[in-house]
């Protein structure tokens, strides 16, 4: 299992090539900035899913999970954490 | 059928059933649907028995779980014979899909086994008379009234929206965008026929008003706020899919009606179809015609494989399909002459449906101005 550091180098890398700028502050909000429409919005779920490997559900739908490379780092690990056996 | 993908041999299998089953079920029926506005109940009967009003959903909720090559195949060869009937099949399986992607355990519960089975009906209520593709400029407003919610707005242009059971609808709220499913029993809810329209006559479309019609938490699709970022554009991802697939239809019938007839018709001492002239532009027609079917093939196998670049490539193949085929019944009707203006030749209709299929789920336009941002955001993010 990927690390949370390498889990963000991993996002941040999706997202610096699907906003197609140099480099992005994990902090900073993605939505404020403006440059995210509603095809981007939907690119970011597929792409995690297909990154991470899980599937993004009605309930995941919070604005909170995908504000920022750091807040989507947060929500990759709690839905590994949640996908894992023990979890159940 | 379910699977990431199909051979070419089994593809061209499928394709032959569907062809068969169109033209036994669907075609017969086509140019009264065009005329009489509406499809007769016994096409819609068709589709349901052969599971097809529900055919990509799951298995789960009792669709027939159809892969999506497969489901654009259907939708080429339905679309081949009626683009009505192709439009009954994209708007409801668009948000059958849409709901099991983003529907709570309420819509999954009750709703998606009638959409999947067919037992019910379902279309999408989006545009309005003033918000057409700007939809963040929409009226419809979602508002709560103390503990409940209500639903006031106008929506326009609602295929099938005369025969559906369940609206998918796009409205404002306080929290953001937002999309509820609406029974169309529900009070408050009208619907009036639009009539006089060029293309896909008989898509029994509807204007929808809503007042004061009451709405439950459970009836919310996703969340709100996600309601255009997420939740339509999932919803026109989907009817992207199908139309592009259906024009790929309308341009491989318009190339054998355009062959046929000029096979037989005489003109200049000869068969039309041995002028050099007459060859040129039958050869454009089948190149535009292939490379149409290419692109939502591609389009198919990545939505197949969940890739996340099947979204792009399917925008890619609606835009480039509906051109193609507007440029290839503009071309048959040219070669038909007179004839091709006259009702008596199904050329005639195929470009007046495949002038529809231009504008619907994305005009040209729109799908240049995304393409474009796709491709800076390829060219400058690598």
């Amino acid at each position: 299992m990927t690390s949370r550091a390498e889990t963000q180098i991993m996002i941040e890398r999706m997202m610096t090539q699907l906003l197609a700028c140099g480099s992005l502050d994990v902090d900073a909000d993605i939505f404020e900035s403006g440059v995210v429409n509603s095809l981007l919005a939907l690119q970011i779920i597929n792409r995690l899913e297909r990154l991470f490997n899980f599937e993004v559900d009605e309930e995941d739908l919070e604005r909170n999970n995908f504000a920022s490379v750091a807040k989507m780092t947060d929500f990759v690990l709690r839905k590994r954490v949640q996908s894992c056996p023990d979890h159940r | 059928m379910s699977g990431p993908s199909l051979t070419d041999d089994l593809a061209g299998e499928i394709r032959t059933r569907y062809r068969a089953y169109a033209q036994k079920f669907i075609a017969p029926k086509a140019a009264e649907a065009d005329r009489c506005g509406r499809l007769d109940p016994e096409v819609v009967d068709a589709l349901r028995c052969e599971g097809f009003l529900g055919a990509p959903m799951a298995q789960e909720y009792g669709g027939l779980g159809m892969d999506m090559v497969s489901y654009g195949l259907l939708n080429a060869e339905i679309g081949r014979t009626c683009s009505s009937c192709r439009t009954l099949l994209t708007v409801h399986n668009l948000v059958g899909l849409t709901l099991q992607r983003w529907g709570n355990p309420f819509i999954r519960r009750e709703v998606l086994p009638d959409l999947s089975a067919g037992r019910k009906v379902a279309a999408i209520a989006m545009s309005e008379s003033p918000a057409g593709s700007d939809i963040s400029s929409m009226r419809t407003m979602l508002s709560s009234n103390g503990a409940t919610l209500r639903l006031e707005g106008q929506k326009a242009w609602t295929s099938f929206g005369l025969l559906a059971d369940w609206f998918l609808v796009f409205a404002q709220s306080e929290d953001g965008p937002v999309a509820v499913l609406i029974p169309a029993d529900s009070p408050g809810l009208a619907r009036q026929p639009m009539t006089a329209v060029t293309g896909i006559r008989g898509n029994m479309l509807a204007e929808l008003t809503f007042q004061n019609c009451p709405v439950e938490p459970q009836q919310i699709v996703g969340k709100p706020g996600f309601g255009f970022s997420h939740i339509s554009t999932c919803a026109l991802d989907h009817g992207r899919y199908s139309v592009a697939w259906g024009a790929v239809g309308v341009a491989e019938a318009c190339l054998s009606e355009t062959v046929r007839y000029l096979s037989e018709r005489q003109q200049f001492g000869g068969r039309m179809i041995d002028l050099p002239l007459a060859r040129a532009s039958l050869s454009q027609m089948m190149v535009k015609s292939r490379a149409a079917r290419q692109l939502c093939m591609a389009a198919g196998r990545l939505r197949a494989a969940k890739s996340p670049d099947a979204l792009l490539e399917t925008m890619v193949a609606k835009y480039f399909a509906a051109g193609a085929a507007a440029w290839i019944a503009n071309a048959a009707v040219r070669l038909h002459g007179a004839r091709g203006l006259s009702c008596d030749y199904a050329v005639e209709r195929f470009l007046r449906d495949a002038k529809a299929m231009e504008i619907i789920e994305g005009g040209e336009e729109v799908l240049e101005l995304l393409i474009a941002a796709q491709l800076t955001s390829e060219v400058l993010g690598d």
